[in-house]
């Protein structure tokens, strides 16, 4: 079994025999959602793969490698009417560069975006006449785009993978920076611009549908007068599991690993389950519903090394994940973040939001007033950081901590605010070593008391 | 890596649970269980707090019954991990902070390896 860790190319798995957990079934759900569709989830979770399977499904030029790709999964044996009927043009906009003046990124964006039609008309050359390409303007080539695909008869699918990527990176940074973001936002900035024109052409203009990845709703909501037309489908039940791994998928893997294990394999699978569970499992998108998923980049990781010899991770958490580290250095810096945070690695401790707000843009991002406790749970939630519980008896969500992973994170960033000093972080760890090591509670208990008591002792 | 910390009937404050994997180090499974006495509540300066001996410590009425309260949860807490998880090493102790400035701490079901010399009831 190979483990495809980091591959997102849909052909690629299915061509090169990697493992790949079918989400075809799920094609005639996304069709019948709408035609232009807003779909969030955390980084790492399979968003991109999504798109590739989608790309590969719908394009009109793949149509001889459909039983090859899609035969043996769900889709194959119930194609729908649509499948191989469009035209695709993607954008990935994790492939623009977020830093610079708002003048540079409007660079970077416009000529992603004319590497991504110019790609487009190589690709289709048999469908299409190629229109010219503005290299000032991508807006201008995408309206030259559309002429050409409306004469061609042919409709066109546009993907948009991780369409805040960019904004993310901007929004979180320092303060001159946020001009930057406020910039390509604002009523004529190119992000805004650019999603006007792909209003304006949806529908009769030549875009069909419109599947847009993120991993928050925060751009959408500052460019929201200009594109309102994406519907949500990330709180919806039915997707709950679309991307990331049931505990039966993980399962399955384990138990296939496990039979070429020395010892009893049944013993080894669960002792492994118990682990993917403690540190993967744990996160709910829909809210009212029990189903708990598996984050896929970290099963895979686990996967890919368990397959190497029935070893199992030393370090649980992946490198590639901690990155997410940053989002609770931001919520850090917020009075009432620190607070949270504290609370949220109290055992046990639910967060209650009356509802997880999607409507929040940069103004509630830099505006104090504006970064309530529902704005932050909200924004750890769209992150992954933080997870939905349940329900509470008056209506209220729950939110907690999805699992043992991402509480490290907590309380790896917690251990920063309380000792910010990198010496004392060490000195406590090492007063922690003798407990856990030596059952010695009296350096810890030193350290404690030096270290918090007032004023400290020196 | 005790993910839920539920033990049989309630939540104990910290437990340190072995990864199964890992089991073959020489380190121990933890639980503590900590009681917060305040200042105020124990009619005392933080100056003063600082400058008591042990004994003196250990003697606040206030102090005794939450050491008592931590030690009976550190008791009951343990024997349901225990119960739970099986080759543990567990190791439980119970910690009472005055304010921020002394901490009492016992290992429990180990009174020899205690330095606090206090009678167990």
């Amino acid at each position: 079994m190979k483990f495809p860790y980091g591959v997102s190319n849909f052909q690629k798995i299915i061509t090169q025999n990697y493992y790949y957990c079918d989400r075809t079934d799920r094609i005639f759900q996304i069709e019948n959602a709408g035609d232009y569709l807003l779909f969030i989830r955390p980084r790492r979770f399979g968003k991109s793969l999504l798109l590739s399977m989608l790309r590969n499904y719908y394009d009109v030029g793949r149509q001889a490698d459909f039983e090859t790709l899609f035969g043996h999964l769900a889709v194959g044996r119930n194609p729908t009417p649509l499948r191989n009927r469009y035209l695709i043009l993607q954008w990935d906009f994790s492939c623009v560069d977020p830093t610079g003046s708002a003048s540079d990124i409007r660079r970077a964006l416009y000529n992603h975006v004319n590497a991504c039609i110019y790609n487009f008309y190589k690709e289709y050359k048999s469908f299409l006449k190629k229109a010219p390409i503005d290299s000032e303007d991508a807006v201008t080539s995408l309206k030259h785009l559309l002429g050409a695909v409306r004469e061609a008869g042919h409709p066109l699918y546009l993907l948009i993978d991780e369409y805040d990527n960019f904004a993310n990176e901007v929004m979180m940074s320092i303060r001159d920076e946020r001009d930057v973001y406020k910039a390509l936002v604002h009523e004529k900035g190119p992000v805004k611009t650019l999603f006007k024109a792909v209003k304006s052409a949806s529908g009769e203009g030549g875009i069909d549908r419109i599947f847009i990845t993120g991993v928050s709703p925060v751009v959408m909501s500052d460019i929201t007068s200009g594109f309102n037309i994406a519907k949500n489908i990330y709180l919806h039940a039915e997707f709950n599991d679309i991307c990331g791994f049931k505990e039966s998928e993980v399962k399955e893997i384990i138990d296939h690993l496990s039979v070429g294990c020395a010892g009893d394999a049944v013993e080894t699978a669960c002792e492994a389950m118990l682990l993917m569970r403690t540190y993967y499992n744990g996160y709910t998108f829909a809210p009212g519903l029990d189903q708990r998923i598996y984050n896929p980049t970290m099963t895979l990781y686990f996967a890919e090394i368990f397959a190497e010899g029935c070893r199992t991770p030393r370090k649980m958490l992946d490198a590639n994940l901690s990155t997410d580290e940053a989002k609770l250095a931001y919520i850090s810096q917020i009075p009432l973040g620190r607070q949270m945070l504290l609370d949220i690695t109290r055992e046990q401790e639910l967060i209650t939001v009356s509802d997880i707000a999607d409507r929040f843009g940069i103004q509630e991002m830099l505006n104090e007033q504006g970064r309530d406790y529902a704005f932050l749970a909200s924004f750890l939630y769209y992150f992954g950081v933080l997870t939905l519980a349940g329900e509470h008896p008056d209506g209220k969500l729950e939110l907690r901590v999805p699992n043992l992973v991402m509480r490290g994170l907590y309380v790896d960033r917690i251990q920063r605010m309380l000792l910010p000093e990198p010496r004392e972080r060490d000195e406590g760890k090492r007063a922690a070593e003798s407990l856990y090591t030596r059952g010695d509670m009296g350096p810890l208990a030193a350290f404690i008391e030096n270290r918090f008591s007032h004023p400290p002792v020196q | 890596m005790d993910s839920e910390r539920q033990t049989g009937r309630g939540y104990a404050d910290l437990t340190m649970i072995i990864r199964p994997d890992m089991r073959r180090f020489e380190i121990l499974d933890v639980l503590i269980e900590f009681k917060y006495v305040r200042l105020s509540n124990a009619g005392m300066t933080a100056e003063k707090a600082r400058n008591l001996h042990q004994e003196e410590l250990t003697a606040v009425p206030v102090m005794t019954a939450q050491m008592e309260n931590a030690r009976k949860q550190a008791t009951r807490y343990g024997d349901d991990l225990e119960k739970k998880y099986k080759h543990l090493r567990l190791r439980r102790y119970a910690v009472v902070a005055l304010g921020f400035e002394r901490l009492w701490w016992e290992e429990i079901g180990r009174p020899d390896s205690s330095p606090s010399d206090v009678p167990t009831t």
